[in-house]
């Protein structure tokens, strides 16, 4: 009998500290783990008590690379709990911000984290030596990106000016008009980019995923929808719970999220794409026809592709809604608190992010409850390693480790702030 | 090769670096508020007009555009070194350093000096050696860091760290201001994304 034990106990381009661990015994992968050390639940401690209005504040705390998706999710409970109806203008400004969020996290992972995996370099920087005309679009997109966050958000990083009802303070026409020429060379950029990642060299691989996803009859779904899935689930985010539920697990910080009836699922880009590609904007629906972009796209590699296709979306819905801009006035309604629950749920650039609040009569947290995209997908990226390493579980431990990694970014898993080292454990009998 | 060399621009691109909820990781968003201050309150406007502040907890490809455009960057940064809480550390890479792109040349002392507290594994070291793969270092680059005490959960600099901001505003804005008064910089235009923000 032989036992293999792989190990790496920091993963290095994800988004914060987790670790990988894999148990062959006799060529049969026994076991395989994901461990995350993340703590996003202190913060549903850390709003109890707390007024309605700090929460979009304090909850884009939750994450520097995607703020905007927690203040979007918050407010869209908090005006769910209190019955506010937003003004269109309010909408559109709110989709805007989510854009820039989009294309700046996307581009990150996409050049930084992913892509090194595809032409075989260790980090970005060294891929940067040899490739900088892709590092180089990176920052051009990314910048574009950024600077929606900067106008519209208050500045780049944990937003300012989000809060229920609308915001603080509406951007001047000017401000915004100003973003359009960046984004319109950025969305040039993305496009070339999609049908750079077309050519990309994809492992054959694929799972019968049940993707998740919102949807919305006539857009593309960012921060609002109805909670689909493939299998036939049809809910709106009140009734996220009667379909899914989160377990604790020992190796792992973060609750694993199932649907009750059918276990692990699919969140993100993929799903996304492969739930709603029909409301992809005009030139991403094109681009995906151009580079042969098959639905469904059940190969977890590709979502590099649904990446990509995002990014050019999200420029295209940015650039619209910029020449349609008319500053909300006033930026945001009085909002009366009343004692209740409230649930909202949007596109974190990961996927789905649920929140749902008990308010006091005062507008005080009475209790919270979120759930991130990287806690619902933590099962089947393991569900992947596991089918995956069987696959190749005659190739060294180097070969066997990279592809494991690369299969753990495919998820772009968002898991909490870290540095980054690497070692590999492998314990022979 | 002249550090300010004919094609820079104008602008000099102050970035502080950290978190304002992680301890001592806020002493670059500490000092580099406190930099603009001092400039307004030592009279020298012209100085402060040239200044782009850019702070927050920045990845790499974000710091790398921050200085893209910038004739001079000063980077504001925890370090974790082993020093003495509250030691300064100045790191100035020359005019030359971008030329041997693909080298992270400057890079290997920082990260081996300072240690890294950023988070993603992708910050100031790797900016800088980013930077140098894509010929996009400024034609001065001063890093300051200040050794951290801790990086508990909690807004507050500890006792040594605090008392370390002061010397380091000083030494910082002494810096601007005599590049200031050496490149005879052009009118001062409206500083792009300078305003202050308070966490």
């Amino acid at each position: 009998m032989s036992t293999r034990t792989i190990k790496v106990d920091t993963l290095a381009r994800v988004e914060g500290e987790g670790a990988l661990h894999l148990r062959i015994r006799d060529r049969r992968v026994e076991h395989a783990e994901l461990r995350i050390f993340e703590p996003p639940r202190f913060f549903e401690a850390f709003l109890r008590e707390r007024g309605f209005d700090e929460v979009p504040d304090i909850v884009a705390r939750i994450c520097g690379i995607c703020p905007v998706a927690y203040q979007m999710s918050a407010v869209q409970a908090i005006e769910d709990a209190f019955g506010v109806t937003i003004d269109a203008r309010v909408r559109a400004l709110r989709q805007l911000l989510y854009c820039g969020e989009w294309i700046e996290s996307h581009v990150l992972h996409m050049f930084m984290l992913h892509a090194p995996d595809f032409l075989g370099y260790d980090s970005a920087i060294e891929m940067a030596r040899d490739h900088r005309e892709l590092v180089e679009s990176a920052l051009q997109m990314k910048k574009a990106g950024n600077a929606i966050v900067r106008v519209v958000g208050g500045r780049e990083i944990h937003p300012i000016n989000v809060r229920a009802g609308g915001f603080y303070r509406a951007p001047g026409v000017g401000e915004l008009r100003a973003l359009r020429e960046p984004l319109q060379r950025a969305r040039e950029t993305a496009a070339r980019s999609v049908r750079w990642a077309a050519g990309l060299d994809f492992p054959a691989f694929e799972r019968d995923y049940e993707f998740v996803a919102l949807r919305h009859d006539t857009e593309y779904p960012m921060n609002e929808g109805r909670i689909v899935s493939s299998a036939g689930i049809d809910t709106d985010a009140h009734g996220y719970e009667d379909h899914f539920e989160e377990r604790q697990v020992a190796h792992s910080t973060a609750l694993h999220s199932l649907i009750r009836e059918r276990g692990p699922y699919l969140v993100g880009p993929l799903a996304r794409l492969n739930l709603n590609a029909a409301t992809l904007s005009p030139l991403a629906r094109s681009l995906m026809a151009d580079i042969g972009l098959a639905l469904p796209c059940r190969n977890p590699f590709m979502s590099i592709l649904a990446r990509g296709l995002e990014v050019v979306h999200a420029l295209d819905l940015a650039i619209g809604l910029i020449e349609g801009y008319q500053a909300p006035d006033p930026p945001h309604p009085g909002v009366a608190p009343r004692a209740g629950i409230g649930f909202g749920a949007t596109e974190a650039p990961r996927g789905l992010l649920w929140h749902r609040y008990q308010f006091d009569d005062a507008g005080l947290v009475r209790a919270a409850r979120i759930v991130p995209p990287t806690s619902q997908n933590q099962p089947t990226i393991e569900a992947d390693l596991r089918e995956l390493a069987q696959r190749l579980v005659d190739s060294p431990d180097d070969a066997l480790r990279a592809r494991c990694e690369q299969s753990i970014r495919n998820y772009d898993p968002c898991i909490s702030c870290s540095t980054h080292f690497l070692r590999l454990e492998i314990e022979r009998p | 090769m002249n550090a300010w060399s004919a094609d820079s621009r104008d602008r000099v691109a102050l970035i502080g670096l950290g978190n304002a909820l992680r301890g001592d990781d806020a002493i670059g968003l500490a000092i580099a508020d406190r930099v603009v201050e001092r400039l307004s309150s030592l009279g020298e406007h012209d100085a402060r007009a040239c200044l782009d502040l850019h702070r927050g907890a920045l990845d790499a490809l974000a710091i790398v555009a921050a200085w893209s455009d910038a004739a001079m960057a000063i980077v504001v940064d925890a370090a974790v070194s082993g020093a003495a809480p509250g030691s300064l550390h100045r790191f100035e890479l020359g005019a030359d350093a971008g030329a041997e792109a693909g080298t992270d040349r400057g890079a290997t002392p920082l990260r081996t000096a300072l240690g890294s507290t950023s988070s993603h594994g992708l910050g100031l070291a790797e900016a800088i050696a980013l930077g140098a793969a894509l010929g996009r270092l400024p034609p001065r680059l001063v890093c300051f860091a200040v050794e951290a005490q801790g990086f508990d959960a909690a807004s507050g600099l500890s006792r040594p760290v605090e008392n370390a901001v002061h010397a380091a505003v000083a030494q910082i804005a002494d810096e601007i201001i005599v590049a200031w008064h050496h490149r005879q910089l052009s009118p001062p235009r409206i500083p792009r994304g300078a305003r202050p923000v308070t966490d």
